[in-house]
């Protein structure tokens, strides 16, 4: 009888305990639609110093990777003196309730050393709140006189970690360096680092020029140059700065290049007879190829970044719109049916939006559409805004500025593809007509 | 009393016996289906897999002719890069691992972590190739099977006793007189049309088109037998099942009233204010929907898991479902604050962080 009592007793306490093991019930839902639109706060304490004489530069790049994170509007640092905890080794275990406290969402640590010539930079990022690390350590090697540009791949890195998407920060921009008076005013091509620092002249000012646009890998750029008396287009080793004309027809007048994807042939406006179509031109054989073939002036042809499609202006339904056609030429359909003109169009590196020039009721806007034309967004508005160039990961975008009045002078912004983050761009004078080089 | 007793004895017994010695009482094994296999000679198998086998094909290809020589294309750039000076190529380590040291060569900084051996994962026999199977050298078409119909006039049917045969006679007749010798015989008549129309045809009837033959199966690989419940554990099993079961079925709701419409905004409110959103980046199109479980302080315990998305590719979710954990995680401070009484009906959280209006801000 106690034997079977116990038994009993036992199912039914081992039946009680089993309760809790299978009741689960339905979860909680509940939908979020509504969050903030802020910078996250993250923090970048001075890189350590592993070797004698890495103390400076190890400041330096850890102020460069600031610099470039907090540039994009989508981060911001938490200062030093606010931090309550200090990395002074690498490989120590990071204190995540310390950065925590601090409300530091995200936390980069990193190591320099200098041996000779050589610079090491490693580091580590980590999501603070989850206690864990975005990825693994990463270490770059190069020479000390390009730890600007270490520092912008670090700073690349920790961007894609932490957003997905990849960097812009090792890149450069070319552009129309402009000095003087309005009336006499200088032109001459110069590059520089996207962030204005490494700032080299390609060309001197004795013509003007207009346009500059590098080629896929970078090491090249064409341009539009006066110095024969009419435009004709140039490209132009970035190395050596050393420069041939491109398209030497005689009677004709040839710009706005643009180059292919693929970078073996070029895209540009032709004027002749009065007339100015698009043509295509074969780089190694000089090879011209016919795109459009119409009364109106058709220009500001970019490619599609598959290399399928161009997209450009054209003033043939009598105002300035823009038009989509294959990259074989052909029809072209319009794409801008908004009040106003629209003009020098370029298509996303991503390949889902086109930014373009758009002018309505005396003001000039930069603005983004889908490639079909539809949800065109506006972000900015100004006396002048003229001339997007895309940076490499289609995140940001660079034009000219210009301002109004005889003293006026043409500057370059940049601009978040959500409209956000409106900012010139630290260059020396003043600027126009950007491009930005893929990255590097 | 005694009586009593007598039973709990005789029951004791009776239920120890069945547990120790119930095998010896069980049944011959429920019988193993057995499949012949014939055994072929390779020449058999050759035979069999000859129509199988491509045809020799021609390995001699005319090379294509060099292209004639042509002038050389001109040269867009030429001199060396002596000007512009550029930072030595930099080796990533993710990209050249051949070059840089690695990542590896960076010490982990967390603690080591005690590492569990992990349990030696069961080794699965090693799958056989499919084993090919010969199709029939002309697809059979199913031939519908002829079918009853009913006849265009109306027949009348037979006598239910009428026995159905290919003549109709008539059965004989006892004589009335008696004196003619006659054989004796039933009636029977032909079959009469069926009184209802058959829609399909009859299953048998149906000419298959499965393969009449095939290759000979590979052997069938050592299959990893599942222990067999003992009686005795059969015995407890469902003794446990048997208590377990009405609790379970009155549990699986949670107890006490749900959660107020008020107090479902309090959390997604908490949640929210820490959901950062960057609407410039594709994650921006991406819904997710994430699980966490709370602990009775309101606190996340476990991890938050991903259970779907949806807007976007896998980059772009993963960076969605981030910025909703650090959300989830950063706003819960102390624990979030629900109804202590109602945790039964909070200890799992779904939450769907969507977007989509945020992108027109």
């Amino acid at each position: 009888m106690r034997l079977f009592a116990t038994l009993v007793i036992g199912i039914l306490t081992v039946g009680q305990f089993a309760h809790p093991v299978s009741a689960q019930g339905t979860p909680l839902r509940i939908e979020i639609t509504d969050g903030v639109i802020e910078p996250m706060p993250y923090a970048v304490p001075d890189f350590v110093a592993e070797t004698q004489g890495s103390n400076q530069v190890s400041k330096d790049i850890s102020r460069v990777i600031a610099a470039d994170l907090n540039g994009t509007g989508l981060f911001r640092e938490i200062p030093a003196k606010a931090h309550i905890s200090s990395i002074t080794n690498f490989g120590s275990p990071v204190q995540f309730a310390d950065w925590k406290a601090v409300n530091a969402q995200a936390l980069i640590t990193g190591g320099v050393s200098v041996s000779d010539n050589q610079l090491e930079v490693k580091f580590r990022v980590y999501d603070v709140f989850a206690g864990t690390e975005l990825g693994n350590g990463l270490r770059f090697k190069g020479t000390t006189d390009g730890w600007r540009r270490m520092a912008h791949k670090v700073a690349d890195a920790v961007y894609a970690r932490i957003t997905g998407e990849g960097g812009y920060f090792d890149s450069r921009v070319v552009y129309v360096a402009e000095t003087g008076p309005k009336n006499d005013r200088k032109k001459r091509l110069a590059v520089m680092d996207y962030d204005g620092a490494n700032l080299q002249y390609l060309t001197d000012s004795s013509s003007i020029v207009l346009a500059p646009r590098f080629s896929p890998t970078g090491d090249r750029v064409l341009y539009t140059s006066y110095e024969t008396g009419f435009p004709q287009v140039f490209v132009l080793d970035v190395g050596s700065v050393r420069r041939k004309v491109l398209s030497n027809e005689s009677g004709t007048m040839s710009f706005a290049p643009r180059f292919s994807p693929d970078g073996k042939s070029v895209v540009m406006s032709v004027t002749e007879g009065g007339n100015t179509d698009l043509y295509k031109m074969d780089i190694a054989s000089g090879k011209r190829q016919r795109l459009t073939s119409t009364p109106s002036i058709e220009t500001a042809p970019s490619y599609s970044p598959d290399g399928s499609k161009i997209v450009f202006e054209s003033d043939r339904s009598g105002t300035q719109q823009l038009y989509v056609m294959s990259a074989g030429g052909g029809e072209a359909t319009r794409i801008s049916f908004g009040k106003g003109r629209y003009g020098t169009p370029v298509w996303s590196p991503r390949g889902d939006l086109i930014a373009f020039t758009k002018q309505n009721k005396g003001r000039f806007h930069i603005g983004v559409m889908r490639t079909d034309g539809s949800e065109e967004r506006l972000l900015t508005a100004s006396f002048l805004d003229e001339g997007p160039t895309w940076s490499p990961n289609g995140r940001v975008i660079m034009f000219t500025r210009e301002t109004r009045g005889a003293g006026g002078a043409a500057s370059l912004y940049s601009v978040d593809v959500s409209g956000r983050n409106l900012k010139p761009v630290k260059i020396n004078g003043g600027g126009s007509d950007p491009a930005w080089s893929p990255l590097q | 009393m005694h009586i009593g007793h007598y039973i709990s004895g005789v029951a004791h017994t009776g239920l120890i016996s069945w547990v120790l010695l119930g095998g010896v009482f069980d049944s011959d094994p429920p019988p193993m289906e057995v499949v012949d296999i014939a055994m072929i000679s390779s020449a058999e198998f050759d035979a069999l897999t000859q129509s199988q086998i491509a045809p020799e094909t021609s390995t001699e290809i005319a090379l294509p002719q060099p292209p004639e020589e042509t002038e050389p294309a001109p040269e867009v750039v030429a001199p060396e890069d002596a000007v512009v000076p550029q930072p030595e190529p930099i080796e990533p380590i993710e990209a050249e691992p051949e070059v840089a040291p690695d990542v590896a060569e960076i010490a982990d900084p967390t603690p080591p972590e005690p590492e569990v051996a992990p349990e030696p994962m069961p080794q699965l026999p090693t799958p056989e190739t499919d084993t090919a199977v010969i199709i029939p050298d002309a697809p059979v078409e199913p031939v519908p099977a002829p079918v009853e119909r009913v006849a265009p006039e109306p027949v009348a049917q037979p006598d239910p006793d009428t026995t159905i045969a290919d003549a109709l006679q008539e059965a004989t007749k006892p004589d009335e007189a008696g004196e003619a010798a006659e054989e004796v015989r039933e009636d029977t008549a032909p079959e009469a049309a069926s009184t209802e129309i058959a829609t399909e045809p009859k299953q048998e009837e149906v000419a298959s088109a499965a393969p009449t033959r095939s290759l000979r199966p590979r052997i069938r690989p050592n299959a990893v037998a599942e222990p067999q419940p003992t009686p005795a554990e059969d015995a407890i099993a469902a003794a446990l099942a048997e208590a377990a079961a009405p609790t379970e079925s009155t549990s699986s709701a949670p107890a006490g009233p749900p959660l107020t419409r008020g107090e479902k905004d309090g959390l997604r409110v908490s949640v929210q204010q820490c959901w950062v959103v960057d609407v410039g980046s594709r994650a921006a199109d991406v819904t997710v929907v994430v699980g966490l479980s709370l602990d009775q302080n309101g606190k996340v315990q476990g991890d938050i898991r991903m259970l779907s998305y949806e807007g976007g590719d896998e980059a772009a979710a993963k960076t969605a479902f981030a910025a909703a954990r650090r959300a989830v995680l950063r706003c819960q401070k102390n624990g979030y604050d629900l109804p202590a009484e109602k945790y039964d009906h909070w200890r799992d959280v779904e939450i769907t962080f969507n977007p989509e209006k945020m992108r027109s801000r």
